[in-house]
């Protein structure tokens, strides 16, 4: 059974997404609706980590060996100004979908396992990583027309 | 006080809460068995979701959040599920504060679960300020298409276009509307040079006054700014342009209430000095501009009020504000009509929703819907795969703490709000004697007991400070929750050392509400929240003459 490497995955996945939103929060100060809504995306994951800890419990989690082709590592800086922001909230978007990937596969793990407990906690987490995307994508909607036709 | 006493219960839960107590109202009907199965079961949708986000909510637990009596939770909600007839209305206490459209949508779920819709003694107010803010509501002036059209929906989007005979991709319609708060950023940012505001008074009425200062008036993007306004307010003396705009005696045009009825008020007398109709000034700047529709004929067509009338009923044919069968002539009649008014001359329509049908059709909808906690919106596909069809669609939320909570530096919580005495900033009602005269100055209210502990007495001079600003009034004690100060949101500066001298650093300034209040709005309404901020009271010598 190799699920832990995918509790491994998405373990690492939130952490690193967690981190991100607090650091796109911080470095937007300005942007209120920005901070306000990153932190509570931020809480979200924290959320899905402690969910996780039966899991890790019951199939433990395995680090991967092959080589990464696509990193997803947590954001270390964040930029500047409108398209700034429009960048930084990309790279949030491509590592929320990193994350949701993760929960669609253990989604279908959980169901082949016939693992409800497994399965609840998957499709919560999954619902709620939906949420970060929507939100993420409605806001760049909102920002991409200003950000790159009219601010300097 | 008078709800206890005529038997009622008054539940005064601390600024920021009201979305945890009406998740404790909604888990009682619930769990004593007071919601109507089968109306529910016929006419919304999400009743499980709801039940499952209330679930947490038992009264002890919102008691305690909310700072209020678990059994005063109980009476209320036995009230609100026993009896056989239940209005309620709904106003700034929930959109100005945490949680604004959760909560307020909070409230229209109380009564779907009761099936207290549609029919007499039993309905929802959901208030505004003002017949004009009802206006701009429906005719798509707060930034939203006409006749609550949906921006979403390309359908929508093409019979505008065509009723106007323009390009679809003339009317903004790729993502939400830009909402006013985002709008003062983008002029912050400096990408947007040019302001044009009508009507109302930022300078005073929004949020974190020395930022908005900064936007309008002295900041290194600001905007060239155009103020309409009936007189030279705060916000008046920072423009570029000022131009004078007529009073509502002073034009003839329409009003509609939060109940839908729509009355003609007809022009009574001439406009003084320079000053014009709104729709005059609005119209000479179409013609300057030289707007065209596709055909390259003005883009603006019609010229008096009762031209304008006829074609904001035919915008409005067939959406949920309906005027088509209304005219200048049947408002000259019975006085005040309610919309939808379909057939010709139509009698209006007294109640909406008697057949327990909503406007939820996706073809029909105004809007697909929010995430209530993000903001996110919903997708053309997802609200389509919900199959409404105009069933109502329960949504909720779980509570979660104000943006600001007092702490040891700033101890208590700040909430702005209204006196009955002044209309927003006093723009009109500073200018009525007895209206001026029976609350000229500003003050804070906080209850006896806190004034006591904080060794402050009923009418000493003091200042109240947030971590973004203060100002220096009377204390008054009144009753306002312990832990609260509360501060009237009416009193700018206009009227104090106006013009010459007028010098923030000798405090001329710091007596408005709003230079306490957050840079924070609902994440779905979009509308500032006034109703929560952390803020300390110091004592300070009585003012030594004028101010």
């Amino acid at each position: 059974m190799q699920l832990a490497v995918y509790v491994g995955l998405v373990h690492r996945g939130e952490q690193m997404l967690a981190a991100s939103f607090r650091r796109v929060a911080e470095g937007h100060g300005d942007e209120v609706d920005v901070v306000h809504t990153c932190i509570a995306l931020a809480s979200w994951c924290g959320a899905h980590v402690s969910h996780l800890a039966p899991v890790i419990e019951r199939y433990g989690e395995q680090e991967v060996s092959e080589p990464e082709r696509l990193h997803a590592n947590a954001m270390g800086g964040t930029r500047s100004g409108p398209v700034g922001l429009l960048r930084d909230l990309q790279d949030l978007l491509l590592l929320t979908t990193f994350v949701h990937s993760c929960w669609t596969v253990i989604v279908q793990a959980a169901q082949g396992a016939r693992d409800e407990e497994l399965l609840e906690i998957a499709q919560n987490c999954l619902t709620e990583t939906n949420r970060q995307l929507t939100w993420l994508t409605t806001r760049i909607k909102q920002a991409a027309p200003q950000a790159l036709l009219v601010a300097k | 006080m008078e709800a206890r006493s005529t038997g009622g219960v008054h539940l005064a839960p601390r600024p920021g809460t009201n979305l945890a107590l009406m998740n404790a109202l909604t888990r009682e009907l619930f769990v004593n068995g007071w919601v109507d199965d089968g109306w529910v079961d016929a006419h919304t949708h999400g009743v499980e979701e709801l039940r499952q986000v209330v679930d947490p909510y038992p009264p002890e637990v919102s008691a305690e959040i909310c700072g209020v009596d678990p059994d005063d939770i109980r009476s209320a909600a036995r009230i609100f599920g026993t009896t056989e007839r239940v209005l309620s209305t709904v106003l700034q206490g929930f959109y100005q504060s945490h949680q604004a459209t959760a909560a307020a949508v909070a409230v229209n779920n109380l009564h779907l679960l009761r099936a207290m819709i549609g029919r007499p003694g039993a309905g929802v107010l959901q208030m505004n300020g003002q017949p004009t803010a009802q206006n701009t509501r429906e005719t798509g002036a707060d930034g939203d298409l006409p006749g609550f059209r949906n921006w979403a929906n390309p359908d929508h989007v093409a019979e505008l276009a065509a009723l106007w005979n323009v390009e679809e991709s003339t009317i903004p319609h790729w993502a939400p509307p830009t909402h006013a708060m985002e709008i003062f950023r983008y002029v912050e940012q400096g990408s947007i040079g040019l302001l044009w505001i009508s009507a109302t008074n930022p300078a005073v009425s929004m949020p974190e006054l020395a930022r908005m200062r900064r936007i309008l008036g002295h900041g290194t993007h600001s905007p060239f700014l155009v103020v309409q306004d009936l007189f030279l307010t705060e916000t008046a003396r920072l423009a570029d342009v000022v131009l004078p705009a007529a009073g509502w005696g002073e034009k003839t045009g329409t009003f509609t209430n939060a109940d839908r009825t729509v009355h003609l008020s007809e022009q009574a007398v001439d406009p003084p000095g320079q000053a014009r109709s709104d729709l005059a000034i609005w119209l000479d700047y179409a013609d300057r501009m030289g707007f065209t529709d596709r055909d390259g004929n003005p883009l603006v067509p019609w010229q008096t009020p009762e031209e304008a009338f006829k074609a904001w009923q035919a915008c409005s044919r067939g959406r949920p504000c309906d005027y088509s069968g209304l005219s200048y002539e049947a408002l000259r009649g019975p006085s005040g009509v309610q919309w939808p008014v379909r057939a010709e001359a139509g009698e209006g329509t007294e109640r909406l929703y008697t057949d327990g049908v909503f406007p939820t059709a996706s073809a029909y909808c105004e809007d697909y819907g929010h995430d209530l906690e993000t903001g996110g919106v919903v997708t053309p596909e997802r609200h389509a795969a919900l199959r409404l069809d105009g069933r109502a669609l329960l949504k909720a939320a779980p509570y979660a703490p104000a943006h600001e909570e007092p702490d040891d530096v700033y101890p208590f919580l700040f909430s702005t709000g209204r006196s009955v005495y002044h209309f927003h900033t006093r723009t009109k009602t500073r200018r009525s004697r007895p209206l001026h005269e029976a609350a000229p100055s500003p003050w804070v209210e906080i209850s006896a007991d806190d004034a006591a502990r904080s060794g402050f007495s009923d009418g000493d001079f003091v200042r109240v400070e947030s971590p973004r600003g203060h100002i220096d009034v009377v204390l008054r004690t009144g009753p306002v929750r312990d832990g609260t100060v509360f501060a009237p949101f009416h009193y700018g500066y206009f009227d104090v050392n106006a013009g010459a001298g007028a010098d923030e650093a000798r405090g001329d300034k710091q007596r408005a509400a709003n230079e306490l209040t957050m840079t924070v709005w609902d994440p779905v309404s979009k509308q500032p929240l006034f109703k929560t901020a952390a803020c300390r009271v110091t004592p300070l010598p009585a003012p030594g003459g004028g101010g």
